[in-house]
Formats: structure tokens, C-alpha cells, sequence
């Protein structure tokens, strides 16, 4: 079942942990039995058959299937049980009954367009500005340093390779070479979430908030990404999915109510997001803007 | 050249683990590359295209890490799937120890720690401005190790620190000892009497180092970051400080050490230092002023014959400084530097080395990880010496036109921009230096390769295990000159290091100014 933030009579069991405040776990979440996938600094990916659950530290925010935990809790075991309302980590239980719930969906757009227009440009604008060196809008878009930095032949000569590779990508796409330019873009890139299915992910958000907002049909072209960039990590294929049905993060819900507000909420919100990862953050807003601003890339 | 190759199933790492653990990969001697990636499509045609493809890696799959590392002899597939294994698993029981107590905002630091009154600020640029701020308005000294923090930012933040008495050291403030407490690079010194304001991270590290050894020590070490002096900031935070230092009890004499000021700044500084009462001793590097010292060595002797004759005028014994008939230093009837021993013993080492070197070998290469030193250096050189080029060029100095090959003299700044980028600073991380030292080596024209070579927190923490075979392998063709900047009671401990590096060939001379004159003294005796 997924959770709600619905009330659920607790399930007594012996040495209960009540969750501690601040607690949060996303609304995308279902039962069942799940194995460690992998495990970082400030999260801890668990998978099973439902799909994937994240225990990650609160400084992360909250996401459509993470549950925010303390260190200790993340790594306690290397397996985890989700029978709503109690969460098993090993010998440990935890009492959900009370948790916040997030709700991960994207809110419908309640502003005339004129208004959000001016904010996607400030957006476009701090970008570049946020995003690390060695990034998509670092590489593609970024401020001469930036680009000087990540085609110095001192930098990695894989990573060098990987996002002239993607730049190139995104040139077709905005040709509207869709097939060639996302075969070039998916798995590109080294870590667990290679740059290019960030892009991606960002692309397919983008153009969910495109149809709800702008009433855009992209059903086609989320059809075509769909098909031509499959990929058989888990934390991949999670965020794809979030992505199309329209599920999002804590931070990015901040990034789309701060695009119908004023201009500092904008330049904080992608400051925030792109402090996510190595570049995580920053090539999936990267994805994001390639579908308002397909200029902005094809320029450079 | 052989390529190892290996894949591990369902193995997984951040982007930042596998870029490191190449990187270190790519350092070891005798691997000419390495990559650490995911197995999807895309990176096996990039790795295909980069001579790093293997059959197996056809069945690899998006959950798969590849590793692929082409080598040549000596080193030994085993050896370097090990050193893989090493890096990935310190990586990740970093990961897993790091349990403890993790603020993730500044408030929260505060609160868990509540008596704290200085924030260090190691975040990027562009974030370090708003971070610095805040500290300031919760009432906390600043210390802005970050860089790239624009300069507008950094007067708004010399204001409000001005304004609320708060010190701002930075941005770009690598060192600074504050309270006996060493931030940043800086080295495990004697507390004392003697204050430091540097505008140089490891200026202030040999001037603190050099006091150290003659038995004397620092109250406080202010950085205040490269910038301050300039027109635009106008010296807010030196000046500060110097007030600061005047203020304290503790201080008894007071050393500044920079680079030139502009001249605005300079006469500020000079104005407030007309009005304090303590000593102060004043190191401009670059600036040749008669009765001023010149090297930092200089100005650290200066500054404990000055805290000496305080202490002896406090105990109310006659003066006796500087006796300039023997040659030699002479402080409240102590001498702390006999300069007759000292240029024979400079002397000695340099015919003795000068001796040795085959034809056609004239060259300094001097390979420096510490910017100050990369300065001082060319200020010494350039004295007796023409035809000096550098990356980071000052006394007369030419610019390199390719930092990555020397040319004549050359002396490197490792730490410029060129070298750092996707890599540790060269205090810590010494791959580059240790090619380049073999490079340097190789080429039939250099006679000495001089180096620095910096303990202390942060820094790295073996350097003579480190840069010991480099060297037994360069000194067979050239000689290799250098300074220990640091203590005993650092962690790498002084002494350790300096045997070490005697052992493996090379000459240690007890200053980076003494072993740049011996360096040149080698130069023109050829």
C-alpha cells in the first residue's frame, strides 16, 4: 500500500521507537520487504519488489520514497521491513502512525503564465551561476571559468570525454534528433547516477510541468525518452518513474513554487538543488531547463 | 602498455569515490590511466574511444563498476587491483564511521556547540559569502578558507567585521593559529610572545616554524587572506588585526608579513604602526627597503631578537643587539644564528654538490608547493641569477609560456590554478610533483631541482615516504635541495621527515631562503 497521511492505529510491539521530530517519509512509498542497494555518507538506498526506499539524512529534505533518518538508524541493518505503520530495521521497529507525510506532487500551475516566464529566466541565469565546474551547465553553459576549468587537460580525461558526449547529445536533441541525441546522453557519465539519466530526469520533470502547466502535449516525446533510454539501475529507473508521473522533491516543489514568486526564492532554490551529489543536482535542473530554454544550450 | 581490466556486479559508488580513485590511480608510477565508471552503453564507447575497453566489458551492465587501468612495468596487475580495493573500501568506511554528531546548518553548529566563537568556512565561493554572514551576524569570527568569493563580498564582509569587531581571515586564508588552536595548514609551534599578521598562508607557516626552532614562540597568527592589501579592500582586516595584536596582552612583538601593499594601504598601515608602542617587525616580500629584512628567515630572526630584547629590558639587563662585527646575530648576549657558520655551511654544500654534476647540467628547477615560497624563491634567485621564468612571476621573473615544461631557471607554483583543478592542493597531494621531479631529472639541463616541503595539519601526512623514491632516483643525475617547513610536535614530526629525506639523497638546508641561496650559489658556480 502506499502511505497516506491517513491516520493508522499503532501495532504494539515490544520496544517501539517513536520517530523523532522532523520526521518525514515520502508519499510514494509502499510495503514490503527490502535489501541494502547501496549506502553513502547521508542516505541509504534499500530495494525491493515495490521499487526503491531511500533512509537519508534530514539535511537531504524529503523526496517522493525517502524516509528521513538519524545515521544510526540508516546503518543499523542491511535489511528493512515496511508494514504500514511500522517500519523494521532489523531488530528495531519504528511507530509511523505519526510521521509527516510528504506529498511529493506537483502543484497546478495557479498564476498567469506572464508571471512565471520572468522567474524561468532568473532560473536560467543562476544556473550556471550554482552549478559545480564539472557539471552539464558548468560544461555547456557555464561562465568562461567554468568552461576553461572542465576542458583543462587536467581534468579527468573520462570526464572530459563523458560531457563533450552529452553536450553533443544535447545539440541533437534540440535538433530534434531524439533517438540519436538520448543514446548518447543515457548512462553518460561515471557514478551511480551517470549525468546523462540526471539530464534525463530532469528533461522528463520539465516536460510534466510543461503539460500541466502550459498545457503542452508532450506525450509523445516522454514516450520516445521512455523507450530509447532504458536503464537497469534501480535508483535510475526510480527516478524516472518520480519523474513521470510528475513526483518530486522536497526542493524542487520549493524550486517550482519559487518560479511564480519573487527572484531571490529562484537563486536559492537552484543554489540548493545543485548542492545535491557531485552534479547531480545541477544536471537535473540542467534536464529541467533544456525543456523551457532549448536555446540556451544549442548556443554554446 | 598492458591494461588491467575488472568488473564488480552490483557494486556501487558516487561519482566523487570513482573520480578519486582514479585520479589516485592515474598518480602511481608507471600507470598512464585509469578510469572507474558505471557499465551503461554510453561509457564503454567513451572508454572504447579511450583505449580502455575490454571484450568482458561487453557483458557488463548499468549496475556494474568498471575498472580499467592501462600500465606498464613495474607495476603489477595484482598490486593495482589491491590499491583499487583500498580506495573504494577507505571510502566507504569513512562513510560508515562518520556517525557522530553532523550539524547541517550553522545554527545547528552553534547550538550544539554553544560556547564556540569562530567559524571556519570551507564551502565553495560562491556559497562561502551568505555562510560568512551569518557567522558574523551570530556574533563569530571568521575564518574563510574558501576562494573564488568575490571581492565585493569580501568588503562587505571586512566591513561588518570592522563594524562588530569580529575578525574576517579571508577568503583564501589557508593558516592562521588562534589561541594556541592551529586552523587550516598550520603547524603544532611554541606559544609565545610573538604575534603574526600574514597576508601568506605558508609565509606565516615558515615565519611561525622558524621562530619555533629558536626557542621562541606565537601568541596568535592572523591570515587575512592575499586580497586584503589591495586598493579595493584596503587592508580592513590587516589593520584590524595589527589593532587586535596591540590590544592583546599576550603579544609582546608584533610581525607582519606580505607582499606589497598598494600604496594607500601601505601608508595606512604604516600610520597605525607609527602609533603602537610595541614592537613591530615588517616582511614586504618583493619590496627591497634598506634596514628591512628580506626573506622570511630574516624577518623571523628579526622578530626573536626583538621579543628578546623586550624580555630583557622588562628584566632590566642591558641591550646588546645586533653585533655586526663578528657576523653575527646577536641577541641579549645570546646568539641565536652564527651567519659566518651558516654561509660555510651553504657553501660547503653547494661546491659539494656543484662538484658532482655532469656537463651541461646549469639549470635551478625549483618545484614549489606553497606559493610564498614559489616568490621568495625568485626574490633570491633573481639577485644573482638572470633569465628566470615562472608561472607565478615577480622580481624580474619572465612568465612561463607552458607551466607543464620548464625553460632556463624555472621556478613552479604547483598550487596555481593550472595544476589544482579536479586535484588535491600539492601540500597534500604530491603526484604531479613527484613527475614532475623525475621530469626534471631526466632533462639533461637541470642541475638542481629545489623543493619545499610542508608539514602540519592538513598537509600530507607522509611526505618523505612519499617523495623518497623520486628522489633516490633524481639525485642520481642531479641535486635535489630542500626545506622542512614545520615541528617536531607535527604529526609528520620535523625531524622524522628531514632524516628521511637526508637518507634518500637529498639536502636539507634549514630555511627555504638558505636553500635557495645554496641553489643559486650551484647556478652561478657553473
Amino acid at each position: 500500500m502506499v502511505l497516506t497521511a491517513t491516520a493508522h492505529p499503532s501495532v504494539p510491539v515490544a520496544g517501539l521507537m517513536t520517530p523523532p521530530c522532523g520526521f518525514c517519509a515520502g508519499d510514494r512509498i509502499a510495503d514490503g520487504f527490502y535489501h541494502l542497494h547501496s549506502r553513502f555518507d547521508r542516505a541509504a538506498n534499500f530495494i525491493g519488489v515495490p521499487g526503491l526506499v531511500c533512509l537519508v539524512d534530514a539535511s537531504l529534505g524529503a523526496g517522493p520514497n525517502t524516509i528521513t533518518l538519524d545515521a544510526a538508524l540508516r546503518n543499523a541493518s542491511d535489511s528493512m521491513s515496511i508494514r504500514f505503520p511500522l517500519l523494521t530495521l532489523g531488530d528495531i521497529a519504528i511507530d509511523l502512525s505519526d510521521v509527516d507525510i510528504f506529498d511529493s506532487g506537483i502543484e497546478p500551475l495557479t498564476q498567469a503564465i506572464d508571471q512565471v516566464l520572468p522567474n524561468i529566466d532568473r532560473f536560467r541565469h543562476a544556473l550556471p551561476e550554482h552549478a559545480p565546474p564539472i557539471s552539464i551547465p558548468g560544461f555547456v553553459s557555464g561562465t568562461s571559468r567554468h568552461r576553461s576549468v572542465a576542458r583543462r587537460p587536467s581534468c579527468e580525461t573520462f570526464l572530459s570525454s563523458a560531457f563533450t558526449r552529452i553536450a553533443s547529445g544535447i545539440r541533437m536533441l534540440a535538433d530534434d534528433r531524439l533517438v540519436e541525441g538520448l543514446k548518447l546522453i543515457a548512462g553518460c557519465g561515471p557514478g551511480l547516477t551517470p549525468s546523462g539519466d540526471d539530464f534525463i530526469a530532469g528533461w522528463l520533470t520539465g516536460l510534466h510541468v510543461a503539460t500541466l502547466w502550459f498545457d503542452r502535449d508532450e506525450s509523445d516525446r516522454i514516450g520516445v525518452i521512455r523507450q530509447t533510454a532504458p536503464s537497469a539501475n534501480p535508483i535510475v529507473q526510480s527516478q524516472f518513474r518520480f519523474a513521470v508521473e510528475g513526483r518530486v522533491t522536497e526542493s524542487m516543489k520549493t524550486l517550482l513554487a519559487s518560479l511564480t514568486a519573487d527572484e531571490g526564492m529562484v537563486d536559492r532554490s537552484v543554489q540548493r538543488i545543485c548542492g545535491r551529489g557531485a552534479s547531480s543536482g545541477a544536471d537535473y535542473l540542467a534536464g529541467f531547463l533544456f525543456t523551457f530554454d532549448q536555446e540556451f544550450f544549442a548556443c554554446h | 602498455m598492458p591494461l588491467i581490466h575488472s568488473i564488480k556486479r552490483g557494486v556501487y559508488f558516487d561519482s566523487v569515490s570513482l573520480m578519486r580513485a582514479a585520479q589516485m590511480l592515474s598518480g602511481l608510477p608507471g600507470v598512464s590511466d585509469a578510469s572507474l565508471v558505471m557499465g551503461t552503453r554510453s561509457n564503454r564507447d567513451i572508454l572504447a574511444l579511450s583505449g580502455l575497453d575490454a571484450d568482458d566489458f561487453n557483458a557488463a551492465g548499468d549496475s556494474d563498476l568498471l575498472i580499467a587501468i592501462r600500465f606498464e612495468s613495474p607495476a603489477s596487475e595484482s598490486d593495482l587491483l589491491e590499491q583499487v580495493e583500498r580506495a573504494l573500501t577507505r571510502r566507504q568506511e569513512a562513510g560508515a564511521q562518520d556517525s557522530g554528531i553532523k550539524p547541517s546548518s550553522l545554527e545547528g553548529a552553534v547550538r550544539v556547540l554553544p560556547g564556540a566563537n569562530l567559524a571556519l568556512i570551507s564551502v565553495a565561493g560562491r556559497y562561502a559569502g551568505d555562510l560568512a554572514r551569518d557567522a558574523l551576524e551570530q556574533g563569530l569570527h571568521v575564518m574563510l578558507f574558501s576562494d573564488n568569493v568575490p571581492v565585493e563580498t569580501e568588503i562587505e564582509l571586512k566591513r561588518l567585521g570592522r563594524d562588530r569587531g569580529l575578525l574576517v581571515m579571508g577568503p583564501d586564508c589557508g593558516t592562521a593559529i588562534i589561541n594556541g588552536t592551529p586552523l587550516g595548514f598550520a603547524n603544532a609551534v611554541a606559544r609565545g610572545g610573538i604575534g603574526i599578521v600574514a597576508a601568506a598562508g605558508t609565509g606565516l607557516q615558515e615565519v611561525s616554524c622558524l621562530i619555533s626552532h629558536h626557542g621562541e614562540g606565537i601568541s596568535q597568527a592572523i591570515g587575512t587572506g592575499g586580497r586584503d592589501l589591495s586598493g579595493a579592500v584596503g587592508g580592513i582586516m590587516f589593520i584590524e588585526s595589527i589593532r587586535a595584536l596591540d590590544a592583546d596582552p599576550d603579544t609582546r612583538v608584533i610581525l607582519l608579513v606580505s607582499k606589497p601593499p598598494h600604496p594607500d594601504v601601505r601608508r595606512a598601515i604604516g600610520d597605525l604602526v607609527s602609533t603602537i608602542r610595541k614592537p613591530v617587525v615588517t616582511l614586504l616580500l618583493g619590496s627591497a627597503e634598506a634596514g628591512q629584512p628580506m626573506t622570511l628567515e630574516e624577518a623571523a630572526l628579526a622578530a626573536v631578537e626583538r621579543l628578546r630584547m623586550v624580555q630583557h629590558s622588562l628584566q632590566g639587563k642591558d641591550l646588546d643587539s645586533r653585533s655586526r662585527g663578528n657576523d653575527t646575530v646577536s641577541v641579549g648576549g645570546e646568539v641565536s644564528v652564527d651567519i659566518e657558520a651558516a654561509n660555510a655551511l651553504e657553501s660547503s654544500v653547494a661546491t659539494a654538490l656543484a662538484g658532482r654534476l655532469s656537463a651541461g647540467r646549469r639549470y635551478i628547477r625549483g618545484l614549489f608547493s606553497g606559493g610564498t615560497f614559489c616568490a621568495e624563491a625568485q626574490i633570491i634567485l633573481n639577485r644573482s641569477l638572470k633569465g628566470l621564468f615562472s608561472n607565478a612571476p615577480t622580481a624580474g621573473s619572465s612568465e612561463l609560456d607552458n607551466p607543464l615544461h620548464s625553460r632556463g631557471h624555472t621556478i613552479v607554483d604547483l598550487g596555481d590554478d593550472t595544476f589544482t583543478v579536479g586535484r588535491l592542493h600539492p601540500m597534500i597531494d604530491f603526484t604531479l610533483r613527484k613527475k614532475r621531479i623525475l621530469d626534471e631529472a631526466a632533462d639533461p639541463e637541470t642541475a638542481v631541482i629545489l623543493l619545499d616541503v610542508v608539514l602540519g595539519y592538513g598537509s600530507n601526512p607522509d611526505p618523505a615516504g612519499e617523495l623518497s623514491e623520486v628522489i633516490r632516483e633524481a639525485v642520481s643525475k642531479t641535486a635535489v635541495i630542500c626545506s622542512v617547513t614545520g615541528t617536531d610536535s607535527d604529526p609528520q614530526c620535523r625531524r622524522r621527515v628531514v632524516e628521511a629525506l637526508k637518507k634518500a639523497g637529498a639536502h636539507v638546508l634549514p630555511s627555504n631562503a638558505s636553500a635557495c641561496r645554496v641553489a643559486g650559489r650551484i647556478a652561478c658556480s657553473i
